[in-house]
């Protein structure tokens, strides 16, 4: 709808519009030393800067005005243009003919201005929200490093990344995305680095969804994947502008979503999930080192009670006499199936890692060492469990906590029970036909066209560079050339 | 960018053929040499290793004759449409029946080792499920696991064959070279010439290489002969350390020596006390590469038979199939003497007698053409 030029049919609608929304403020005044051209102000309360509205809005209209040359009156017939340019001191300030970006505006923390005679409105730059500032990372905690987490605001969240790039080539392409909603979406990436094509597909998604709301990037991760199927996550999350603003250089696309402090990156690999921030900003041998750990810590967390149950209830022989004989021991008391058991101790580790996460840090953390230790070991000494059980859902917990990346813990999480089940029935056949299905599933992936598996599939492509920063981290001067994900032309990261 | 264009690379080709062909063959391997040559076994696996890369490179070429074609496409072009079609479906007979029978020796030893009461149907319909699992996923993602099976297989394959050299004892292939008659060596290496079947499936994988028309054949054919030399010299390495481990008599009498010999291993320091369930798995991870090539090549040689794109049909059809045939045989024996008269017939025509004929035949074809269109163009002149 357009703007009338009749101010009162503007308010009415706009008061029509925002019936029954008490946070809505409106303020019709006149301006100039005759007071006979009228103006209207409407914005959102607190989530407006105040001081900035009435000092450079209201004051500047209501008094300033008076003292400044040309007067209101001297200006009849270019009020507008007069106000716009010398009323309101204020850096931002856009012009609209449409009724729809007034709304939008005031939904927006923004404020319009809007004049008797004119056909047309101010928009004038006023957001401020209440937001919690930058505060320190959460779930990716690292001893050495920056300590700066995203917040809820998105403009917040591009300075960060801006701050540690002041590159111009560093582009950031807003997007509204939610029919009601209407949430800011920012696609930053490098203008140069970015492989156009990932670019296209990226935002071909984007503008493909069609949803009342968007309150969090949990909602666009899930809405642009290209497998749904998929327990894997296929874009990486992160609360780091420091982990996003190197995905930017390596030719990655970081998604923005306003109102959460959680980024997306994209395209996402296998081993970018087990790529921590720290690995970069401490020396290689040990890093290299760790992130050997975490592989196999990966591969434990999935694997390890599938293993257990083939090993002790196919393959005994496999195990030397002595284990044989204490597992023997331990479990004669057990009154379940060694599967039954296994299932009841996971499910009871899950339930612990629910209650744990959803209470409040300290009672968190107190249930975490109530259940471990004590309920453990309650657990044992009533013989509804065995010791070695204990230990190996304990060590499957602690392998999947190792692993940086939560999203691909809880793919773990469920992959571990095809395995688990598979083992119990088949024993180590099953336990292998079950890692197979699992691999395919896996080579099948792609995130944005890049294969999930690269570089351990398609190397060659990158003449096996990307391996420089898998199980093994080479020392920086040694990666010289940015991963896959770069636009081919423009790899060179370090000369 | 990677684009979903059902091709792979030719490392991916690679890496595909050593874990058909090495994985199905090697387990058998050193008892059929020690059968044809005694502790010379490992000499007849160098001329059989020849004879394969022979059979590689005579295959390659019709790469290069036929740049981009399909095995039924080209056939039927140099052989006219009804023997290109006989062709197509007596080389999906041999992969249907040699999957079947390497499916039921499969069986036979998971029963053996790890799941005796399981009924031999579960154990070949679950890896028969897997395989069709890994076929509807597309050519592409056939090659992404081979890189994957090969990355993790390939390493401890290696460590294992180091750990059980450093135990064996060479004196047992010793004096060297005192085989009586060369013929014998000769028929030998043919014999051992079985574990290397399934090098015939790269007749239809030509259209599936990422590579340009033009550089398809000077990509391909040398980089299929290294894979079969490389997978010859890993195939000589298991001989010479299962004979040396074994000693030639000791190995005639063994079922399946690579795994004895896996299974003879004492890690330094290890946990595990028996490696016969390990060794099981490498063994698991090769039938399952034959399998799914076995599914796959076999529906695709369905879908160029019948022009039409019905995937998921031909993928069921080829399962079904080869379930039903690894449940015919009534014994191992029965098994083993299929597979030999397979490998004589068929295996041998599709890997070495049927692509030298097409190649006769297009070389004969061409020069009739050049003959036919000089002679056209002469005359045109004389007009």
């Amino acid at each position: 709808m357009l703007i009338s030029g009749e101010l009162d049919k503007n308010i009415a609608y706009l008061e029509k519009t925002f019936k029954d929304c008490g946070d809505i403020v409106k303020r019709k005044f006149p301006v100039g030393e005759t007071r006979r051209q009228w103006v209207f102000v409407i914005y959102a309360d607190n989530m407006t800067d105040r001081a900035e509205l009435e000092v450079n809005i209201i004051n500047s209209l209501m008094i300033s005005v008076r003292y400044v040359e040309p007067s209101v009156e001297e200006l009849a017939g270019n009020v507008f243009e007069g106000l716009r340019d010398g009323g309101i001191s204020s850096a931002d300030i856009t012009e609209t003919a449409e009724m729809d970006d007034v709304v939008f505006a005031v939904l927006s923390g923004n404020t319009p201005l809007l004049l008797d005679g004119y056909k047309k409105a101010l928009i004038i730059s006023t957001r401020k929200y209440p937001t919690r500032g930058v505060q320190a990372t959460d779930t990716e905690v690292v001893i050495q490093g920056s300590k700066e987490a995203f917040t809820e605001v998105m403009r917040m969240n591009t300075a960060l990344i801006r701050r540690r790039i002041r590159d111009p080539n560093l582009k950031i392409r807003q997007l509204r995305v939610g029919r009601r909603s209407q949430t800011d979406v920012a696609l930053v990436y490098m203008e140069g680095i970015v492989r156009p094509q990932v670019l296209g597909e990226a935002l071909k998604r984007i503008e493909r969804i069609n949803i009342d709301a968007i309150l969090d990037s949990g909602y666009i991760e899930q809405l642009i994947e290209g497998n749904w199927l998929s327990p894997l996550p296929q874009a990486q999350v992160t609360e780091r502008p420091d982990k996003s603003a190197a995905a930017v250089l390596e030719g990655r696309i970081v998604i923005i979503v306003d109102n959460s402090p959680f980024v997306l990156i994209i395209p996402a690999t296998f081993n970018t999930f087990f790529q921590a921030v720290e690995d970069y900003y401490q020396r290689w041998g040990i890093m290299s080192m760790l992130r050997c750990l975490r592989y196999t810590a990966g591969v434990l967390s999935v694997t390890l009670p599938g293993l257990y149950l083939s090993a002790t209830l196919y393959h005994p022989s496999m195990l030397p006499t002595v284990l044989i004989y204490k597992l023997v021991e331990s479990r004669m008391p057990v009154p379940f199936p060694a599967a039954i058991e296994v299932l009841i101790m996971d499910a009871a580790f899950e339930l612990l890692r629910e209650a744990g996460v959803r209470l409040p840090g300290p009672i968190g953390n107190t249930i975490g060492i109530v259940g471990g230790l004590i309920i453990g070991q309650a657990a044992v000494e009533a013989g509804l469990a065995s010791p070695i059980v204990v230990i190996v859902i304990a060590l499957t917990g602690i392998c999947g906590f190792a692993i940086p990346h939560v999203s691909l813990v809880t793919g773990f999480r469920l992959m571990k029970y095809l395995i688990l089940i598979m083992a119990a029935a088949l024993g180590l056949y099953g336990f292998c036909l079950a890692s197979i299905i699992i691999l395919i599933h896996m080579a099948s992936l792609k995130s944005f066209g890049i294969p999930y598996m690269f570089p351990f599939v398609s190397g060659e492509v990158n003449n096996y560079g990307d391996f420089k920063d898998t199980l093994f981290r080479v020392p920086l001067f040694m990666m010289k050339r940015r991963p896959i994900f770069a636009k081919p032309d423009n790899v060179v990261r370090q000369k | 960018m990677f684009s979903c264009n059902e091709k792979i690379s030719v490392r991916q080709l690679q890496a595909l053929v050593i874990l058909y062909v090495f994985g199905a063959g090697v387990t058998v391997l050193p008892r059929r040499a020690a059968e044809a040559a005694g502790r010379d076994g490992w000499f007849v696996v160098i001329l059989s290793a020849a004879l394969a890369m022979l059979c590689v490179y005579v295959i390659a070429s019709l790469a290069a004759i036929f740049p981009g074609e399909g095995f039924v496409d080209y056939s039927s072009k140099i052989l006219s449409k009804p023997i290109g079609v006989l062709l197509g479906l007596g080389l999906f007979a041999k992969i249907i029946i040699s999957s079947a029978m390497e499916l039921r020796i499969f069986s036979e030893i998971v029963q053996q080792t790890m799941l005796a009461e399981t009924p031999r149907t579960v154990v070949c319909a679950l890896m028969l499920g897997a395989g069709v699992y890994a076929a509807l996923c597309g050519y592409e993602v056939r090659g992404r696991i081979a890189e994957i099976l090969l990355f993790i297989t390939a390493p401890l394959t290696l460590v294992f064959f180091l750990l059980a050299a450093a135990d064996a004892d060479f004196s047992n292939l010793m004096p060297v070279m005192v085989f009586a008659d060369a013929c014998e060596l000769i028929r030998g290496s043919v014999t051992v010439g079985m574990s290397f079947t399934g090098i015939e499936l790269c007749l239809l994988v030509f259209p599936y290489i990422n590579a340009s028309e033009g550089g398809q054949a000077a990509a391909i054919r040398p980089a299929l002969v290294k894979t079969a030399g490389l997978i010859g010299a890993a195939m000589v390495m298991a001989t010479v350390i299962a004979t040396a481990k074994f000693g030639a008599a000791d190995l005639r009498e063994q079922q399946w020596p690579v795994l004895e010999l896996m299974d003879a291993i004492e890690f330094p320091g290890s946990f595990i006390e028996r490696q016969d369930a390990i060794v099981m798995v490498f063994w698991i991870s090769s039938v399952f590469a034959v399998m799914n090539a076995g599914i796959f090549f076999s529906a695709l040689l369905l879908k160029d038979i019948f022009k039409k794109e019905w995937r998921g049909v031909y993928i069921a059809v080829s399962g079904a199939l080869i379930l039903g045939l690894a449940m015919l045989p009534r014994s191992e024996a029965q098994v083993y003497e299929i597979q030999k008269y397979i490998f004589y017939t068929f295996g041998a025509a599709y890997m070495i007698i049927i692509p030298l004929l097409i190649i006769i035949a297009a070389k004969l074809r061409k020069s009739e053409a050049d003959v036919g269109s000089s002679h056209r163009g002469r005359t045109g002149r004389e007009k």
